[in-house]
């Protein structure tokens, strides 16, 4: 019954599953939810492999849905994202320190700010990729860019030099 | 904000992710979701059913539906193609579909598109409705004339437009606009003759300017892209078709020959290559169903006459078209709904976007360009 997927759907899980892993692990904040994240957008890409596979485009497919996926998650509250009372107290200023601040920062922000934050400046896409991936306008992207970096920027309040 | 520090650090907290081998995890979850999506259609037949045999159609169905252990899949979000500011459908072509707008605050009705009350055939509105280029107006023919109206929902009716020959008052359609939507093309020929009388009407003040078509039916089934313009050309009876022709340079090129019937969609800014849906023979169902027409869409060389390749990824082509900057625009059944692939003039696949899945069985007029 289960259809066994092709040899390529293998190499591209093989492949692209640690760029996938680390801009989720950005989007989530977790290792798990992060697995979470990129096994259901691979699971779609499978159900769709035979159509993808011809247009060659399987990589954006899959990163399209991932992004959905974890808009709509945090909408449905699939995800109990555990965020800090405060957030960490950057007395020193190495980098273990500044991963949870971001890391935390980051999960302050709404998920589609904080999808156009990993968007433009993890994957440095365009306005108009990041606009097309998120299925919004190019408008949008830079308003919600704008608010999410004024954002980060309160949060993080590193006047040090760090990301300030 | 140092942009650049955030970069590092964004790329410092992402290499915290730790490798993992999801493909079985990946495999699971799919066949997981296809079951999902099994069950899901069973239940909702079967409910379906229950509802209807027990009398309780305006019941809510899907109260009764089981509860979902996934996430089915997300829907595409749907997307105009880049350079459109909408797309205008119409559910059947039948006299008083809802007509729909596609734009980019999402799909509007459009309850009052038609106007008037005689229902003037299937055959003419499938014949003659268009929708103006800048997604404005609809018009579409009557037997006696050509109503045009305005598709904001308002109800108005724009004008009339009336054969400008009393002694001929049929106007048979009015299928093409001119680019500025200012203008519209339309015709009327006598059966028995063979001949046509064509021309274009102002939309301002109905005047009517003729044009010389030399014979072609231009008024109905044309498609004039710049200079160029593609018709079905019957040039006696049993023997069809397509005339391609630049309007300035007189230029002419017939293209196919011993088809049945053909429905000319579109023709590119050079002449060189028409879209067509053509009849080339008939069904062979079974033996308790009439033989239907079999059509096919095609893309043709006007020089050649040879149809030409498209990669569709598979997906069953419902409608193909060009545009006014010479983009190939291929309508694909795509699972629940239909996708609009764009083709660059050099044939690269520039676009991929999903219609709303409530178009799934709408038919696009006009593909909304300015």
């Amino acid at each position: 019954m289960a259809e066994q997927p092709p040899n390529d759907f293998d190499d591209f899980v093989r492949s692209r599953t640690p760029a996938l892993l680390r801009a989720a692990y950005l989007l989530t904040g977790d290792q798990h939810l992060a697995e979470d994240l990129v096994q259901s957008a691979l699971a779609r890409a499978h159900r769709a492999w035979h159509r993808l596979e011809q247009v060659g485009n399987a990589e954006a497919y899959t990163r399209k849905i991932m992004y959905h996926l974890q808009v709509s998650w945090w909408r449905r509250r699939r995800i109990a994202e555990v965020l800090p009372g405060d957030l960490p107290d950057r007395g020193h200023n190495d980098d273990s320190a500044l991963r949870i601040t971001l890391r935390a920062a980051l999960l302050r922000l709404p998920p589609r700010q904080r999808a156009v934050i990993v968007l433009r400046f993890f994957e440095d896409r365009t306005e108009a990729e990041t606009a097309d991936l998120l299925g919004i306008t190019v408008g949008t992207v830079k308003s919600q860019s704008s608010k999410a970096l004024a954002k980060l920027r309160t949060l993080t309040d590193l006047h040090d030099g760090s990301l300030a | 904000m140092n942009l650049d520090n955030l970069r590092a650090g964004l790329h410092d907290l992402a290499e915290q992710a730790q490798p993992a081998d999801l493909r079985d995890r990946a495999v699971h979850t799919s066949d997981r979701l296809a079951r999902t999506r099994l069950v899901l259609v069973s239940a909702a037949t079967v409910v379906v059913l229950a509802v209807v045999s027990a009398g309780l159609a305006t019941g809510r169905v899907d109260q009764a539906f089981p509860e979902v252990a996934d996430t089915p899949d997300p829907p595409p979000s749907a997307v105009l193609p880049a350079g459109a500011t909408s797309a205008v459908y119409v559910d059947q072509l039948m006299f008083r579909s809802p007509v729909r707008v596609w734009g980019e605050d999402g799909l509007r009705d459009v309850p009052q598109a038609w106007t008037g009350d005689a229902d003037p055939g299937e055959h003419l509105i499938r014949d003659t409705l268009t929708v103006s280029p800048d997604g404005t107006r609809m018009s579409w023919a009557t037997g006696s004339g050509l109503p045009v109206t305005w598709l904001d929902g308002s109800g108005a009716a724009a004008i009339t437009l009336e054969s400008p020959d009393p002694a001929q008052p049929s106007v048979y359609g009015g299928c093409v606009w001119s680019p500025d939507s200012v203008r519209l093309l339309a015709g009327r020929w006598s059966q028995d003759s063979w001949t046509s009388f064509t021309g274009w009407y102002t939309l301002a003040d109905g005047a009517f300017t003729p044009e010389d078509t030399g014979g072609l039916r231009l008024g109905c089934g044309a498609e004039v892209n710049g200079e160029w313009a593609a018709a079905p050309h019957q040039p006696r009876p049993g023997q069809v078709t397509i005339e391609v022709w630049n309007t300035l340079t007189g230029e002419r090129r017939e293209v196919l020959d011993g088809v049945l019937g053909v429905e000319v969609t579109g023709v590119s800014p050079d002449g060189a290559r028409i879209t067509a849906r053509i009849i080339d023979g008939y069904t062979e169902e079974n033996d308790l169903l009439p033989a239907r027409n079999r059509r096919g869409t095609h893309l043709i060389d006007t020089v050649t006459g040879e149809s030409l390749p498209l990669d569709t990824g598979g997906r069953t082509i419902r409608q193909l078209f060009f545009t006014t900057n010479g983009d190939l625009v291929a309508r694909v059944l795509d699972g629940d709904h239909n996708s609009l692939l764009t083709f660059a003039p050099d044939g690269r696949l520039t676009g991929d976007d999903p219609e709303p899945t409530e178009l799934l069985n709408s038919l696009l007029l006009r593909l909304v360009r300015p």
